[in-house]
């Protein structure tokens, strides 16, 4: 059920980034993929206990593996890192051509290099 | 805490980030007060690094040093050994011939200076990394200062091919992080050396626990080699490298996607997968021919560089994939010379068509008459890419067809070399011939306050004759600069492995004079109206944004069924 979610996600963004041409449709869908990424760590985490991993004396046995979390922390911050720059640069695009359309940008790029 | 090993780890990332950080304090200073000092802090502090390692890296051995002292298989362990080493060095000498070209111009402030170093400090921490999850983490931290170097015009050419990097290298970074979560799930260990004995140690057991372990390789491999910018994952780099300000195109091309490989070379270095590496011989031949194919048709003279970097990372590559102590040599060696020779084309036609205000090859014409070094400096470099012998170029090529004497894949790389010849001797077009009246118009009024004092503009030129230097050494010191890097690599006691190379042979010489000149007579037929109408109507079937997207979603599933096959 757990991994059913992750692969819905994944397809979601997929999708998202693959087809259609607006380029905030693409970030989202990269920011979903981001996410699908994270859940599968965590959840692979999870798999092995159930207790939050701190060691208060003689109940090691079931705990959550830490590490994934604190990887996904760090992935968490870098995916907010790289959405932020790309909705910069998805403004800053919408400003300087009027259009969000991948096909319409690429024209206006070859117009003004030619 | 052990000083003589720990200091230089240490300081080779401290130097560049203290740089960074100085150079954004500058925000609120002039310009004097930060843009020498960062520069002198990373320079000299990288320098002494190295020169502090040597007595242990010279001796086949290393140094590292781990954060906050946990266990290897899943604590931050950074080290130096004989391939950091010389990488370290080669990015400081592209990395100070970058820094000089760019204080030419006065519209380079704190928040440029800061990208730069924090793209030079996570360079250094792609070297020194041992570690999937940590290497994910300086991938995103210097792919972010790229996004940001390339947009620095704030042209909107150069934010959309921003964007379009920006895209395609986090949807690459994803697979890459699935690959991490297969191998964390199937070793419990990060690091590569823990992992590689994990699968090792587990190797026969079943083939579930096989295939998984392809799966993860196979993706590892392919985030990766979107980064290197192999086909077909290399979309992103000719408009990215063209769309920069022309110092970060040098960095970019020089060094920038040289550092995966590097990466990748850490990843196979205990790992044991042969028909993966097999297929990455034939990807590198195929993506040497295809990046050249596209380059000579190229008519924008920066993008034409950028096509010949994803051609000159497919002989890397094909070296790459050969391996063992002829490959893996043969590939470092070309990733230093390419680095010379890329950064050195980047630096002097950059130069010269910022100043003319034009990249159009087919239009340029009798620059080299307004700058007769950086002409001098680009034909040592041009010469150098097609293979000119006595140059780097030359005897990078015959170390390169050493190691692939036996595959034939090689003859791939053959018909490339005469691509690129071609391809240059059109490029040089740009500096002979007659001048055309609106081209020498804005040389003249070249825009003075872009200039600062003199002592800046001679300051390039320094950076110029210094690689131009390190091409011809590298041609005429071959043997000599070959051993020294199997001494990096494999230590003084392994001087009997290496092979007696014939660098300057007949059949050698009479291969490069060959090419080149089958490739001059493809550059008259590239320049003639036949010419120019093919490769008119060759340049309309690029792929957009969509159809580089699905490029590399399809040749990572591609790369990941071949993984799950062959393991």
């Amino acid at each position: 059920m757990d991994k059913l979610l992750v692969v819905i996600l994944l397809c979601i963004g997929l999708w998202g980034i693959l087809a259609g041409r607006s380029l905030i449709r693409k970030i989202i869908g990269l920011s979903i993929l981001n996410s699908s990424v994270v859940i599968l760590f965590i959840l692979s985490g999870r798999l092995d206990g159930v207790r939050a991993p701190i060691l208060t004396g003689g109940q090691s046995g079931m705990i959550v593996d830490p590490i994934p979390q604190a990887l996904m922390l760090t992935a968490i911050v870098v995916g907010l890192s790289v959405t932020a720059v790309a909705l910069i640069l998805a403004v800053k695009i919408y400003r300087s051509c009027g259009s969000l359309n991948i096909d319409e940008i690429e024209e206006s790029v070859d117009e003004s290099s030619e | 805490m052990n000083l003589q090993s720990e200091l230089p780890v240490l300081l080779l990332l401290f130097a560049p980030l203290t740089a960074a950080i100085l150079s954004l304090a500058g925000k609120f200073v002039p310009r004097r007060y930060y843009i020498t000092p960062s520069f002198l802090i990373w320079l000299l502090g990288s320098v002494y690094a190295l020169y502090a390692s040597t007595p242990l890296i010279f001796n086949g051995g290393s140094l590292g040093y781990s954060i906050g002292g946990w266990e290897e298989a899943y604590g931050i362990s950074l080290s130096i050994d004989g391939l950091t080493w010389i990488a370290t060095l080669t990015d400081i000498l592209i990395g100070s011939a970058a820094w000089l070209a760019s204080r030419r111009y006065k519209r380079f402030g704190a928040v440029f200076y800061f990208f730069f170093f924090m793209a030079l400090f996570s360079l250094q921490g792609v070297l020194c990394s041992r570690d999937i999850f940590n290497l994910f983490v300086w991938f995103e931290v210097l792919s972010l200062s790229s996004f940001l170097l390339i947009s620095y015009d704030r042209s909107l050419h150069s934010q959309l091919a921003a964007l379009r990097y920006l895209l395609i290298s986090s949807l690459s970074i994803i697979f890459f992080l699935f690959g991490v979560w297969v191998l964390y799930r199937l070793t419990g260990a990060l690091a590569l050396g823990p992992i590689a004995e994990g699968l090792e140690a587990s190797n026969s057991q079943s083939p579930e626990f096989s295939r998984s372990a392809g799966l993860a390789l196979a993706l590892i491999t392919a985030g990766i080699l979107t980064r290197a910018a192999i086909t077909p994952f290399h979309t992103w780099l000719p408009d990215a490298h063209a769309a920069a300000p022309y110092p970060v195109s040098a960095l970019l091309s020089g060094f920038v996607i040289k550092a995966p490989m590097l990466a990748m070379w850490r990843l196979f270095e205990h790992i044991q997968f042969p028909m993966l590496m097999n297929g990455l011989v034939w990807l590198g031949g195929v993506c040497a021919l295809w990046g050249v194919a596209a380059a000579m048709v190229q008519g924008d003279a920066k993008k034409l560089l950028g096509y010949h970097s994803v051609s000159q990372m497919g002989y890397i590559l094909a070296a790459f994939g050969i391996g063992g102590v002829i490959g893996g040599p043969a590939a470092l060696f070309y990733i230093i010379a390419h680095a010379l020779f890329k950064s050195l084309l980047f630096l002097t036609v950059g130069h010269v068509t910022t100043r003319a205000g034009s990249r159009n090859v087919y239009k340029l014409r009798g620059l080299g008459r307004f700058f007769p070094l950086y002409t001098a400096a680009f034909l040592i470099a041009a010469g150098a890419i097609s293979g000119l012998p006595f140059l780097a170029g030359f005897t990078g090529k015959v170390l390169v067809s050493k190691a692939l004497s036996s595959h034939y894949a090689y003859y791939l790389l053959l018909a490339a070399g005469v691509g690129t010849a071609a391809s240059f001797v059109k490029l040089s077009f740009i500096f002979f011939g007659k001048t055309s009246g609106e081209h020498i118009v804005a040389l003249e009024s070249f825009p003075q306050d872009n200039r600062t004092h003199t002592r800046a503009r001679v300051a390039p030129n320094l950076g110029l004759i210094l690689i131009s230097a390190g091409c011809i050494a590298m041609g005429v010191f071959p043997n000599q600069i070959h051993q020294f890097i199997l001494m990096l690599l494999y230590g003084r006691r392994q001087f009997s492995l290496s092979p007696e190379i014939g660098w300057y042979t007949t059949s050698s010489l009479l291969k490069a004079v060959l090419s080149i000149g089958i490739g001059v007579l493809i550059a008259f037929f590239l320049l003639s109206t036949h010419g120019k109408t093919i490769s008119h109507q060759v340049r309309h079937l690029r792929v957009g944004l969509n159809g580089s997207l699905r490029l590399l979603v399809g040749g990572s599933i591609a790369v990941m069924l071949f993984g799950i096959i062959t393991y």
